[in-house]
């Protein structure tokens, strides 16, 4: 190598010293007249000089050039790095599912506390309990064990005391009120001393009699399946709607269906395009397979009846699509021809008058101004809007329109 | 992998460095081997543009010219090969800025280089080389004369030649170095004509 032929030039660290005067005049001598036959060792020594002089810490500079460079190289090491944090997320996961694990073997033990509690004070009364079986399927198993399961450290709050109490107090009584305690866990948590202090009997006598009168908690989630009759098929997208209140659902592709907030004793309609429909009154939270019949004329008419103008938002008259297409192609416009203008997000709300004028714009979201006009711009510009009508008469409405430039 | 590194720390030369870099293109033989000599990269660096954080940046940027180069180019001593690449990386900086600094100096080194370059001709007789010396170091001026008598017969040190003469430490250098050209170009003159 190089070495070897000439002689070495000289390190940097010996440059260093010479700056420093550590080096006797013979050395230096050699320094100088190494730089002046090498511009490397040259430069080097008037850098290391002129570092001097400015009074520069070098070994601070190197340093941060050093870390620098370091990160420069970084990419191949930080691929270690999402394998500290998968590993670390792995640790944390496993620790808080143990620790839910725990949780849920804990939970049995404590419901076959409260059970053994409930059981207990029932014993004396057994008229009791069997009529509140039969007469509500709310309190049927079924939605028991759910609220059980999802609530258990309230449950165990809410129950233990009014058990005491009413141990105290009615025996007979604590049976059915105990179940109706349970079953409104979480909304009488807060209140359950005074309330059920204050009205044990009135309690009783509702669920023993009508369970599906007052109390709003006696609801339940009813499931069910809905099938062709004669071909057993699923039927998907029937429709399920309870008589006289604003609750329905649809069913899924497997037939199946769940509709909440149903009431023991409500009348619960069921049909699909192309079938009779069907009404059920509700006895239990599991329907049995409803079968529907197919309608014999089912395709040989369609009578399409109009009965007025529905209560309705105020919309555009294009359908919806169109509409917030013609939108995003103006906004696209706009930016195309302001490529520097602001961007963001704009929240108009205007009125929608009965003949389906826009007016009052308001910006919602304090959004630029330059922003806002256009977005006005472009809704007057816009297809005209149907008005709100209510009761069948146009009305003037308020309506908002969202545009992100 | 720890025993690896080490291995390497001790033994790589440059050149070792160098072809495995090229072979596996891994930008951290790369930094080793570029570690070694930055702080050279980095007084260079500062010789040049006079300020911290401008030489900081430098020595990246010419760590990222590196990683194109030597993919590339052969290189057989790195270390002068890297000074000159710094150097040009330096100057091409000041003159985009077009902060001229230390000009005097700068033409100096130039011609000076060239010297350098073509020092080692000494093929031609010594005897005519030696008396040519003679003659034209009667030519050259007092200053400079006494500089490159006292450091290079005497071999003194700048420091030493300052205090016998009375020069300023910093003229030393400069007297030497135009003493050198100038005994070149007569040394020139006198072979060819």
């Amino acid at each position: 190598m190089a070495k070897s032929k000439q002689p070495t030039p000289p390190s940097t660290h010996q440059l260093r010293q010479y700056v420093a005067g550590k080096l006797t005049p013979r050395d230096q001598h050699e320094v100088e007249k190494e730089a002046l036959q090498n511009q490397q060792v040259d430069d080097t020594l008037e850098g290391l000089q002129a570092m001097k002089n400015a009074g520069m810490d070098e070994s601070a500079a190197l340093l941060d050039v050093r870390r620098r460079l370091q990160q420069r190289i970084a990419p191949k090491r930080r691929r270690l790095v999402p394998y500290y944090y998968a590993s670390a997320a792995a640790v944390v996961m496993t620790v808080g599912l143990g620790w839910w694990l725990v949780q849920r073997q804990d939970l049995p033990e404590s419901t076959a506390k409260t059970m053994a509690e409930k059981v207990l004070p029932s014993a004396p009364v057994p008229e009791s309990t069997p009529i509140l079986e039969e007469n509500s399927p709310t309190l049927s198993a079924k939605p028991n064990t759910q609220t059980l399961t999802k609530k258990p450290v309230q449950e165990q709050v809410a129950a233990a005391p009014p058990t005491q109490e009413m141990l105290e107090a009615a025996p007979a009584e604590s049976s059915a009120v105990s179940i109706v305690e349970e079953k409104k866990a979480d909304e009488v948590a807060a209140v359950p001393a005074q309330k059920l202090a204050a009205r044990p009997a009135q309690a009783k006598s509702r669920v023993a009699s009508a369970p599906a009168a007052a109390l709003p908690v006696d609801t339940f989630t009813l499931r069910g399946k809905i099938l062709d009759a004669e071909t057993r098929e699923a039927l998907a997208g029937s429709i399920i709607a309870v008589m006289g209140r604003n609750r329905g659902t649809s069913s899924a592709n497997d037939g199946t269906f769940f509709l909440r907030g149903v009431r023991p004793n409500d009348n619960i309609s069921i049909g699909a395009v192309g079938f009779t429909p069907v009404q059920i009154t509700v006895k239990d939270s599991l329907l049995a397979p409803v079968l529907l019949q197919a309608e014999q004329n089912a395709l040989s008419e369609v009578v399409v009846t109009g009965n007025g103008k529905r209560a309705q938002k105020p919309r555009s008259i294009q359908n919806q699509k169109t509409y917030s297409d013609y939108l995003r192609q103006a906004v696209q416009a706009f930016l195309k021809k302001n490529p520097q203008g602001p961007r963001g997000r704009v929240v108009v709300e205007f009125s929608v008058n009965e003949l389906g004028e826009l007016s009052d714009f308001e910006n919602k979201n304090r959004a630029n101004n330059q922003l806002f006009e256009e977005a006005v711009r472009l809704l007057k510009q816009g297809e005209k809007w149907t008005p709100t009508y209510k009761n069948g008469q146009p009305q003037t409405a308020r309506k908002r329109q969202v545009f992100q430039f | 992998m720890f025993l690896k590194l080490f291995r390497r720390k001790a033994d790589f030369s440059d050149a070792d460095y160098l072809s495995e870099y090229r072979r596996t293109g891994n930008l951290a033989e790369l930094g080793e081997l570029y570690e070694r000599h930055m702080d050279m990269v980095f007084a260079v660096c500062f010789k040049y543009l006079r300020d911290e954080d401008d030489a900081k940046d430098a020595v990246m940027q010419v760590f990222e010219q590196l990683i194109e180069e030597l993919k590339i180019s052969e290189v057989r001593n790195f270390k002068s090969w890297l000074h000159s690449v710094t150097r040009n990386h330096c100057l091409m900086q000041l003159r985009s800025k077009r902060v001229v600094v230390g000009d005097e100096g700068l033409f100096e080194h130039e011609a000076y280089e060239t010297f350098v370059v073509q020092a080692p001709e000494t093929d031609v007789t010594l005897e005519t080389q030696l008396s040519d010396l003679g003659d034209c170091l009667q030519t050259l001026a007092v200053e400079q004369r006494k500089s490159v008598e006292l450091f290079y017969f005497q071999q003194l040190c700048y420091q030493q030649i300052a205090e016998q003469t009375g020069f300023a430490l910093t003229k030393v250098k400069s007297y030497l170095q135009n003493g050198k050209r100038n005994l070149k170009l007569c040394m020139e003159g006198k072979q060819h004509g």
